[in-house]
């Protein structure tokens, strides 16, 4: 038996013409398109059926705070794609520099959404209020969630190309974390723009 | 996209600038919208101000982002195949949810929307 290091089969395969991470951050991005998909869907029937009733509820959601978050957002994808173009480069501690800000802007709009739950919550809207606002916060929530899971895997992804390894993982969690902003900018106008139809 | 090729980064700083202008536009159109009398122009206006835009907005991130544009057209197709069965889903549900009657069943013409009581809400 040879001495040769061998890298795992699964991590160097290319059959499908492209590397099996980034085959495999796709299939995570196709299948959480059917399921915010399906959601935004099921929002977009109902909020034709209840239109004007769900148009008084939806202007007590925050414009201003659904704003500052789209830019947050918007914000941290520039910063995850400098990253990969840093990765590219061969410039670890670079990428690990700007996936350590997507990281604190992620944390920015989580405190933005807290924000806006508790007051929310605090003025009678809270999950059960209606079924507006079952799907403010089952869409809203889902979707914090997938940027929580998004920091973590982005901070261990940072920690490694501080020390140069594993630098085609920046792509790939960039590729994610723009899904989540692209989820993102379709949930703004649902919920926050479109009140006064 | 060549796996083994570095891509050629666009400059992503003014695709960023160009999110920002979008977004701007897509809060104030549909606000100075709302002062418009008419109704039909009104919906036009918030539509396309608002979904039109996030729509291109959306579709920048995806192209220049995501490396979308010079993806292989196999994980396009993947992606296409997710949209056509969210137009599916709604094509098959949005009648029952929508039209009044159906095939087999009637909309209770008293039926009014149903208001949960919140124990959240603040005594007045």
């Amino acid at each position: 038996m040879s001495d040769t290091f061998q890298p795992p089969i699964a991590t160097s395969r290319t059959t499908a013409g492209l590397p099996t991470s980034r085959l495999g951050t796709w299939w995570v991005v196709a299948s959480e398109i059917v399921i915010f998909g399906g959601l935004i869907v099921a929002f977009i029937m109902y909020r034709m059926r209840h239109g004007e009733v769900w148009a008084e509820q939806a202007e007590h959601t925050k414009l201003y705070a659904g704003a500052l978050n789209t830019f947050v957002l918007l914000t941290s994808s520039y910063f995850a794609v400098c990253a990969h173009k840093a990765a590219e480069a061969g410039d670890g501690k670079k990428a690990a520099k700007l996936l350590v800000r997507t990281i604190l802007l992620g944390g920015v709009f989580l405190c933005v959404k807290a924000y806006e739950y508790t007051s929310e919550i605090l003025a009678g809207y809270g999950p059960l209020a209606d079924l507006f606002w079952s799907f403010y916060y089952t869409a809203t929530g889902l979707h914090g969630f997938h940027v929580l899971v998004g920091m973590i895997i982005l901070g261990f992804v940072a920690k490694d190309a501080a020390k140069g390894k594993n630098l085609h993982r920046v792509e790939c969690i960039g590729i994610y974390w723009h899904f989540v902003d692209i989820v993102w900018i379709f949930l703004f106008p649902l919920f926050y723009i479109a009140s006064g139809l | 996209m060549n796996n083994d090729k570095h891509l050629s980064h666009p400059d992503y700083k003014k695709i960023y600038v160009r999110l920002l202008i979008l977004l701007a536009i897509s809060i104030w159109g549909p606000i100075f919208a709302l002062q418009l009398d008419n109704r039909f122009l009104l919906v036009s206006a918030v539509l396309l101000t608002a979904f039109g835009i996030g729509a291109i907005k959306a579709g920048m991130v995806a192209a220049w982002f995501m490396h979308l544009d010079i993806e292989l057209r196999m994980i396009k197709r993947l992606l296409v195949i997710c949209i056509f069965f969210l137009i599916l889903l709604f094509a098959g549900v949005a009648p029952d949810v929508l039209l009044p009657e159906g095939q087999n069943r009637e909309m209770d013409p008293d039926y009014e929307y149903p208001k949960i009581d919140n124990p959240s809400t603040p005594e007045q």
